[in-house]
C-alpha cells in the first residue's frame, strides 16, 4: 500500500516537472509558477484545517509578512535571496507563535475571526507604516533568487525552483502527519476531551501546528515576491486567505494531494474566465458549493473511488 | 500500600455541591467501585481527580504526589487514565489507530525528531503496532484491527475505550460507567477484562450502576449519595449496610 503511494506521488511529481514542456510561453509558465506557490499556501493550511481541525482565516497574514520580510531584507540590508528566506522562516515562525498562543485559546468561529483580524492588522500595518513598506505603493525591484551563479531569471527556472521547495515541503508535511506527532493532531479533530486523557497537550499542540503552518505560508510569500518582483499590502488582503481555503476545501481537507489539486483547479479556471473579471468571484463560489453539497471531502474522494481503498496509507488516520 | 488517597474533595457548581468532604484511599492493584444513585456526583469525583475540572476543595495525592493542581494532560501523564461515561473513541480512525493514538506519551513526538529522525519513528511505530496488538486482544477486538471505530458495535466500541485508555500504560484505570448499555454477555465479559487487567497490575477504580458487576470484581466499594461518601466497605459489608439498602440496593431490581 504504502508503496503503491509513493509510486503514485512520483509520477505525479515527473507529471509536473514535465508540464513546461507542453505549455510554453512565459505567460502560460507564469501561471504554472503561481499554481505551485498557491500549492504551498494550501498545503500550509491544510495541515491546520484538514488534519488538525482550526479553521484560519488569516494565513494571508503571514504569506504577507513572508512576502515583505523577504522582500525587504534584499532591498535594504542587501541579503541574496537564501539566507533572506530563512529569516523569513524565523520572523514568521515568531509571529505564528504569538498569533497561536493568543487566538488558540478561543474556539471555532471565534478563532476563525481572530485569525482574520491579525491579517488586517498585518496589512494595516503595511499599507500605513510608509518609512519602511512604502504604503500603497508597495515594493519593487525585488530581485530574483540566485543559486551559485546561476539566476532564477526565467520563468523555466522560477518554476522548477519553487516545484523543488513545495516537493520538500510536502514531504516534511507527509513525514509530520504519518508520525505519531501527526497522530495527535487529527486525534485532537477527532476527539478533544479525548486527547486531553491520553495526555496530549493539546493547547500547545496546537500552538505548535499552528506555527509550522504559518512558516510554510511565509515560504509560499516569499515566493511569490520573488518571482512578481513587485508587491503591495494587498498580499495580506482577505483574498488569499480565502482563495487558500477554497483550495483546501474543494481540493479535499486532510489529504496531501487535495490541496495542489485545488491549487490547480483555482489557477487555471481564472485564467479561462480572465476576461470576465466579475464573473471570477462567482464561478469560485459555485465551484466551492457545489463541492461542499456533491463532494463534501473534495474532489480527492473522486481519485481515491478509482484508486481503491489501497490509497490509504497504513501509518496515517484519514 | 496507598496508590491514591482523596481528602475533604469538595465541587460545588454554583450553589449545587456535587462532592463534599469526600475522602477515600485507594490501595495498590485493588478494584475499587464507587456507586450510587443517579446525579450522586461520581462522574464529577472522576473529573476532580483526573483533573478535567477545578476542584472547590480538597487533596488528591498519587503516591506521595500531590496532583491536586495539575491538569488532565499532566495527570495522564503521571500515570491515571480514565474513560467517560458516554462513549469516547476517535470516530475515523481505525481500531489499531485508536489504540496507537492512546500510546502518544510512549511515542516520540518532538517536531524536529520527527522531521530529522524519521528513520527512527517508523522503527518506534513498528514496536508500537506490536504492543497495540497485545492491547486489542486483550479488549478482544482482535480481527477487527483495521475496522473505522465508528462503524463498530456500540459494545466494541465501549471496549475499545477502555483499550484507549489502555494504551497509555496507566498505574491506575478509572472507568466511568463502563457496562453501561452492555447486554448480560458483554457485561460478563466486561468483568472478564476487568480482572484481566487488575491481574497486570494496574490498579482499576470503577463508577458503575451494574450491581453484578461492581459486586463481582470489586475489593473495596465507596458509596457517594447527594455528594457525601454515605459507606464504604467489602461487597458483603456494602450488601448488609442498611442505610445503602434503604437508599440505594433496595431500588435495584436484580
Ligand atoms: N458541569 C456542571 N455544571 C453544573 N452542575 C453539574 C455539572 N456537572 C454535574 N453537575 C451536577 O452535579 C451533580 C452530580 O453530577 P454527576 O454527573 O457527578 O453525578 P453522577 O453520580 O455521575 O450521576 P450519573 O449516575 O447520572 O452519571 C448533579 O446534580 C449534576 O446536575
Ligand atoms: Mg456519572
Amino acid at each position: 500500500m504504502v508503496k503503491n503511494k509513493k509510486i503514485s506521488n512520483i509520477i505525479l511529481l515527473a507529471i509536473i516537472v514535465l508540464l513546461p514542456l507542453v505549455i510554453r510561453g512565459s505567460y502560460s509558465r507564469g501561471i504554472l509558477i503561481l499554481w505551485a506557490i498557491y500549492a504551498i499556501l494550501a498545503l500550509s493550511l491544510n495541515l491546520i484545517v484538514g488534519y488538525m481541525g482550526l479553521l484560519s482565516f488569516g494565513h494571508a497574514g503571514f504569506f504577507g509578512i513572508g512576502a515583505y520580510t523577504s522582500a525587504l531584507v534584499c532591498l535594504n540590508l542587501g541579503f541574496s535571496f537564501w539566507p533572506a528566506l530563512l529569516l523569513t522562516l524565523i520572523v514568521v515562525g515568531v509571529v505564528g507563535l504569538g498569533v497561536g498562543y493568543f487566538s488558540i485559546r478561543l474556539h471555532g468561529v471565534y478563532f476563525a475571526i481572530s485569525t482574520m483580524a491579525f491579517s488586517e492588522i498585518v496589512r494595516l500595518i503595511m499599507t500605513n507604516w510608509m518609512s519602511v513598506t512604502r504604503g500603497p505603493m508597495g515594493l519593487n525591484d525585488i530581485p530574483r533568487p540566485a543559486f551559485f551563479g546561476f539566476n532564477f531569471s526565467s520563468e523555466l527556472s522560477y518554476f522548477y525552483l519553487v516545484v523543488a521547495i513545495a516537493a520538500v515541503l510536502y514531504f516534511i508535511v507527509h513525514i509530520i502527519i504519518s508520525s505519531p506527532l501527526g497522530r495527535s493532531f487529527k486525534s485532537i479533530r477527532e476527539n478533544q476531551e479525548l486527547s486531553h486523557s491520553i495526555g496530549i497537550d493539546v493547547a500547545k499542540t496546537k500552538v505548535l501546528a499552528f506555527t509550522v503552518s504559518a512558516m510554510i505560508a511565509g515560504v509560499a510569500g516569499s515566493l511569490y515576491a520573488h518571482y512578481y518582483t513587485v508587491i503591495a499590502p494587498e498580499v495580506s488582503g482577505l483574498f488569499y486567505s480565502t482563495v487558500g481555503l477554497i483550495m483546501v476545501i474543494v481540493g479535499g481537507k486532510g489529504t496531501l494531494l487535495g490541496p495542489v489539486i485545488g491549487a490547480f483547479i483555482f489557477t487555471i479556471l481564472p485564467e479561462a474566465l480572465r476576461a470576465t473579471n466579475q464573473l471570477q468571484m462567482i464561478v469560485f463560489s459555485l465551484v466551492l458549493i457545489l463541492t461542499v453539497i456533491f463532494l463534501p471531502n473534495g474532489l480527492m474522494s473522486i481519485l481515491k473511488l478509482s484508486w481503491g481503498k489501497q490509497s490509504r496509507n497504513k501509518m496515517v488516520g484519514r | 500500600m496507598a496508590i491514591m488517597q482523596v481528602s475533604n474533595l469538595t465541587k460545588k457548581f454554583g450553589g449545587v455541591t456535587a462532592n463534599k468532604n469526600v475522602s477515600f484511599e485507594v490501595k495498590e492493584n485493588q478494584i475499587v467501585g464507587i456507586i450510587g444513585p443517579n446525579g450522586a456526583g461520581k462522574t464529577t469525583c472522576f473529573n476532580s481527580i483526573c483533573g478535567f475540572t477545578k476542584k472547590t476543595e480538597g487533596q488528591v495525592l498519587f503516591g506521595d504526589k500531590d496532583i491536586s493542581n495539575l491538569v488532565h494532560f499532566q495527570i495522564a501523564g503521571l500515570g491515571i487514565c480514565r474513560t467517560f461515561q458516554h462513549t469516547t473513541i476517535f470516530p475515523e480512525f481505525t481500531v489499531m489507530e485508536n489504540i496507537l493514538a492512546g500510546m502518544y506519551l510512549k511515542a516520540e513526538t518532538g517536531i524536529f525528531s520527527t522531521i530529522f529522525k524519521y528513520g527512527k519513528i517508523v522503527k518506534q511505530e513498528q514496536k508500537l503496532e506490536e504492543a497495540a496488538h497485545k492491547i486489542i486482544k486483550m479488549v478482544r477486538l482482535t480481527g477487527k484491527e483495521n475496522s473505522i471505530a465508528k462503524n463498530l458495535a456500540y459494545g466494541q466500541q465501549r471496549k475499545l475505550a477502555i483499550g484507549i485508555a489502555l494504551a497509555t500504560s496507566p498505574k491506575v484505570l478509572m472507568l466511568d460507567e463502563p457496562a453501561a448499555g452492555l447486554n448480560a454477555t458483554e457485561s460478563k465479559e466486561l468483568v472478564e477484562l476487568i480482572r484481566d487487567v487488575s491481574k497486570t497490575g494496574i490498579t482499576v477504580v470503577l463508577v458503575e450502576h451494574d450491581m453484578k458487576v461492581v459486586m463481582s470484581v470489586c475489593d473495596n466499594i465507596i458509596v457517594l449519595n447527594y455528594g457525601e461518601k454515605m459507606a464504604e466497605g467489602t461487597p458483603a459489608e456494602i450488601r448488609k449496610n442498611e442505610k445503602v439498602i434503604e437508599v440505594y440496593l433496595g431500588t435495584e431490581t436484580d
